[in-house]
């Protein structure tokens, strides 16, 4: 917080005390401005300290034995303080009017009044300190599992690009296949189906490409294909794909994580399994796509909070691809199924290569 | 007919077993020898002259494309390779077979027949379009004055001067030159970066100029529709346009 800020904030957070005060004095009618100063001022003063106290007794402390004993001391200590304080304040003020040092005067009843008012004050400021405290603690800690977990992520892919060379992982399947003999055409085909979606992933992972539809279909079959193995007749299909719309083009790999992401989270988790459909067709200059299930749904808030690595992902990368302002729509309930639209302008130059024409063109 | 006498060159066991076993299902080829390496690969396809020889690209010491560019005796090659990401456009840009790992039986087929139509047609290619003039062409990057392409079972050389255009379609891309259509197995994005930009210009997200074929453009509705030698007329997209008439076209 800064410093500005909380000197505004401290004032005005006096302000209605001391206003309660000037009303209680004006009822005695001896000068209640001057007498509501001389019992604020030392409450506020005293009360940085207080402030700079629980910064030094931080409430991650809280768990010590000596904590709340501790609090308690400084809470009696604050009270006597500020009882003092005005004393002092109102003896010294009275003598530079009249020029008579008299040492105040004890009103038993009210120097009470005073003393358990002031262990609430205490408690008040040290209250608040301590939520701005935990507050500002749980906004480091979720800055720091969010940076952790970004490395991680980036761990975990350089691992994998580390680990799994590519040349390794083809030679491999290819051995797997030797291994498995041309009598398993079943094996045969699901490692090159397999091997065929690791090639494309590999080979497409910059956004800034653009691939045709057609390709990124015949990419997501084969991931359905695979998908199919393991759920069988739980998974059931559906393509209404404008024949046309297979030459428009798009970022490569935003329509299999959709896929995925109906079916993970939407068709999987359903005992009896669930429909999805993938839809394509050009309108005007606009390539639309939708993905939609019939799956468990969710709540579209937190769909749009936590927006999974699928959704965002495939969000990324459309923002990354050279495609102007592609447009992305979400629309679930729970129990309703999911459904994810994209439009995709196809009027224009893949950009990257008119920039790299143009700085040919001068440098010549 | 003539069986396919065919020689395997692959260090790695299991691929061996693989290939073999895919050889086996078909009555018409014949395994003569196999080779662990690529300086054995040279002696063995040097000594049995074999009519197929299917090559690993990555192998120690002597990698299939150095063993291909020392042979003395040029049969027909189909490569195999694990992953290359450039290698794919390459071999087809060089009209070269080659076979994906894993290796499936059906991709082993079509390769296998494309290798015996050339085979049964007797035509002998002629150097110019021989393997290591193709190699030179396709792997050593630079812009691309010739293009080769397939055409009922020959090769076909069709140099980038005679090009009229290329167009998109889908991940292959057609080549106009001569009044004829030719197929390339490489996606137009692929290939642009081996185009000269001083001969070609990307109109459109699918559609590449030879500048020097260009008859006549009108501009309709802000876009150019450009009229070539041969009678095409190419419809460039904004973006396209605004490159064009930079260049005064």
């Amino acid at each position: 917080m800064g410093k500005r800020r909380f000197w505004y904030l401290y004032i005005a957070a006096w302000l209605p005390y001391a206003l309660s005060y000037y009303v209680l004095f004006r009822g005695y009618g001896t000068e209640p401005l001057v007498q509501t100063a001389y019992n604020i001022l030392p409450a506020m003063l005293a009360g940085v300290l207080v402030v700079r106290w629980c910064r030094f007794l931080h409430w991650k402390l809280h768990n010590r034995w000596w904590f709340y004993p501790a609090q308690l001391g400084s809470a009696l200590a604050y009270s006597l303080l500020w009882s003092v304080g005005v004393v002092m304040l109102g003896s010294i003020g009275n003598a530079m009017v009249t020029h008579h040092f008299t040492f105040g005067f004890f009103n038993g009843y009210a120097l009470q009044w005073q003393f358990f008012s002031g262990l609430m004050i205490y408690s008040n400021i040290v209250g608040v300190g301590y939520v701005f405290q935990t507050n500002a603690s749980l906004a480091i800690a979720e800055h720091r599992r969010e940076q952790a977990e970004a490395l991680q992520t980036a761990a975990q892919l350089s691992a994998l690009r580390a680990q799994l060379n590519p040349h390794f992982l083809f030679n491999t399947l290819n051995s797997i296949a030797a291994l498995a003999g041309p009598s398993q055409p079943q094996t045969l085909e699901a490692i090159s189906e397999l091997a065929a979606m690791l090639r494309y992933t590999l080979c497409h992972a910059d956004a800034k490409e653009e691939v045709t539809l057609r390709e990124e279909l015949s990419f997501t079959d084969r991931y359905l294909a695979l998908e199919q193995l393991r759920m069988g007749s739980r998974l059931r299909v559906i393509r209404e794909v404008q024949s046309e719309a297979l030459r428009c083009v798009l970022p490569p790999l935003t329509l299999q994580p959709l896929v995925e992401n109906a079916i993970r989270h939407g068709i999987a988790p359903k005992a009896t399994g669930g429909t999805l459909c993938m839809r394509a067709c050009i309108e005007g200059s606009d390539l639309l796509l939708s993905v939609e299930d019939d799956g468990i749904g969710a709540d579209l808030c937190e769909v749009q909070q936590a927006d999974g690595l699928g959704l965002s992902l495939v969000r990324k990368r459309l923002s990354l691809g050279c495609f102007d302002t592609p447009v992305f729509a979400l629309e679930t309930q729970p129990g309703k199924g999911f459904r994810v639209a994209i439009k995709i302008p196809q009027d224009s130059l893949p950009k990257p290569s008119v920039l790299k024409n143009v700085t040919l063109e001068e440098a010549r | 007919m003539r069986p396919l006498r065919t020689v395997i060159i692959e260090d790695e066991p299991l691929a061996r077993d693989l290939l073999r076993s895919y050889i086996a299902l078909h009555e018409d080829v014949e395994l003569v020898g196999e080779a662990e390496n690529g300086s054995a690969g040279i002696a063995i396809i040097n000594t049995l002259r074999p009519d197929l020889v299917l090559i690993d690209i990555h192998m120690p010491e002597v990698s299939g494309i150095t063993l291909v560019q020392e042979l003395t005796y040029e049969p027909a090659i189909v490569f195999v390779t694990a992953f290359d990401m450039h290698a794919v456009a390459e071999f087809e840009l060089g009209a070269f077979d080659y076979l994906l790992k894993p290796v499936t039986a059906e991709r082993f087929a079509t390769a296998l027949s494309r290798v015996r139509e050339r085979f049964d047609s007797g035509v002998s290619t002629p150097p110019e379009i021989g393997t290591s003039m193709r190699l030179n062409a396709a792997t050593q990057g630079g812009f691309l004055e010739h293009f080769f392409v397939r055409k009922s079972g020959a090769l076909i050389l069709v140099k980038a001067v005679d090009v009229v255009r290329l167009e998109a379609d889908d991940d292959y891309t057609a080549i106009f030159a001569n009044g004829q259509r030719h197929l390339v197995h490489v996606a137009l994005r692929d290939m642009v970066d081996r185009l000269d930009p001083a001969r070609f210009i990307r109109v459109h997200r699918s559609h590449v100029l030879n500048v020097a074929h260009v008859q006549s453009s009108v501009l309709v509705d802000r876009r150019l529709h450009i009229t070539m030698r041969d009678g095409s007329v190419i419809e460039a997209s904004r973006a396209g346009t605004v490159l064009l008439r930079s260049r005064a076209l």
